[in-house]
């Protein structure tokens, strides 16, 4: 009679198991999640870090002095995490070499990705291109970087071409796969 | 029998209590893992502004222009000379920029500035400023301007839109066009209110070395230039109007007809 209602050690605690488990429920639900949220946090600003050190490296001291020092740069940037393209273009500063006169640069749709690189002395063997190795310019597409979230920064620099310093930006668009 | 349930209902206290704790600390992780990084980024961001200014400032005064301004730098025959020796020529005689410097100047300044054109809104000063050689003077003033208004005028943290009355989302204006004899502190004050109303701003400065003939010889008369961005935003004293007035005086760089 005495144990009437007694269900056992356990039994008898199992209602307090209930708000227990809902606890442990949601702290590792917000310990998961704030891991993510730190990891990805972590893995942009590496992106970011690694997108400012290949742009300091390929702009220097912002005068590109011809075909030679810019690849010379690119060939010092160490390796990263991130796949990166980066071209040196005119694009912005002489707009109407891509679209009738008097067009408004700024109202245009950029796809920095798809920029054409500046050629040295107009010979296609001197563009100022530097890609990270193992890519290839001809598999960019809107899809692709719909999929790859990427970051782009343009910096301005004078490139010194037939003796003529002309104003370009440098454009850098770094991704992690 | 009493003590039984009493044990039964000290667990679930117990247990209780556990959720309160945890809930309180997923709560304060929840909080720590959607600020994290945020003034990293914002720091990012500022440092890049920075960046591109100094960037800016630096490609503007190392360029070359043709001097003809109908023409481009890819033109074969054209005439190219430094924009900095092509400014100093012209300054060096009366202490002034013709139009047609000024057209030059600009176009260089605007095509450097175009990647961040549409998101923010600049001030390329080219002066005499206080503590150096006097005549103190503006010698180019180049603002590139949101054209921005708020929906309900006078109303502060009113709304802010594109003005439709304007011939476009900005307008570029040089500035400082006849000059009188109070326009650099009035324009300075004027200039340094803006700045202090416009919130966050990036600057990069430069001092050149301008040339002044004096009789046979020149003298250098220290310049300076600089290059403010800022966030577009609704500027309550600097609207087109007010811009078209003493002590700004401005007019659209297309307005600018140069000397042929």
């Amino acid at each position: 009679m005495l144990n009437k209602g007694f269900l056992g050690p356990i039994g008898d605690d199992l209602p307090s198991l209930i708000p227990l488990l809902f606890a442990l429920l949601i702290f590792f639900a917000t310990f998961s999640f704030s891991y993510s949220a730190f990891s990805q946090k972590n893995t942009s600003f590496q992106r970011d870090l690694d997108v400012l050190n290949i742009a300091r490296v390929l702009k220097g001291t912002n005068y590109v002095s011809g075909y030679q020092a810019f690849i010379d740069s690119c060939n010092s940037l160490n390796p990263t995490n991130v796949k990166y393209v980066a071209v040196i273009s005119n694009y912005f500063t002489s707009p109407e070499r891509y679209f009738e006169q008097n067009t408004d640069i700024t109202q245009q749709e950029i796809r920095p990705y798809l920029l054409e690189p500046f050629k040295v002395e107009g010979d296609p063997g001197k563009s100022l291109e530097c890609l990270s190795p193992g890519v290839e310019r001809s598999g960019f597409d809107e899809a692709f970087f719909e999929e790859n979230p990427f970051v782009v920064k343009i910096y301005p620099l004078v490139v010194e071409d037939n003796r003529v310093v002309k104003p370009m930006h440098l454009v850098v668009v770094a991704w992690t796969e | 029998m009493d003590r039984i349930m009493a044990k039964g209902q000290a667990a679930v206290t117990d247990a209780l209590y556990f959720l309160l704790i945890v809930t309180g600390i997923t709560i304060f992780l929840f909080g720590f893992a959607n600020n994290y990084g945020v003034a990293v980024d914002a720091e990012l961001v500022k440092n890049y502004n920075v960046d591109f200014t100094t960037d800016a400032l630096k490609t503007i005064l190392y360029s070359s222009v043709p001097r003809d301004t109908t023409q481009d730098l890819y033109e074969g025959g054209s005439e190219i000379d430094h924009l900095l020796a092509y400014v100093k020529e012209d300054f060096s005689d009366d202490l002034k920029l013709e139009d047609t410097t000024k057209v030059v100047l600009a176009k260089n300044v605007k095509g450097i500035m175009n990647p961040v054109a549409n998101n923010f809104d600049y001030l390329f000063v080219l002066s005499v400023p206080e503590g150096f050689t006097n005549p103190r003077t503006f010698v180019f003033v180049f603002f590139h301007k949101s054209n921005l208004i708020q929906q309900t005028p006078g109303l502060r943290n009113s709304n802010i839109t594109i003005d439709p009355n304007a011939n476009g989302p900005f307008t570029d204006y040089v500035c400082q066009q006849n000059p009188d004899d109070t326009g650099y502190e009035n324009l300075k004050k004027e200039i340094d209110q803006l700045l202090s109303s416009v919130g966050d701003t990036s600057q990069s400065s430069s001092k050149v070395n301008l040339p002044k003939t004096s009789g046979n010889t020149f003298d250098a008369v220290q310049a300076q230039a600089e290059l403010t961005i800022w966030n577009a935003t609704f500027t309550p004293g600097a609207t087109s109007n007010e811009l078209s007035q003493p002590p700004w005086n401005c007019i659209p760089v297309d307005e600018l007809v140069p000397t042929p």
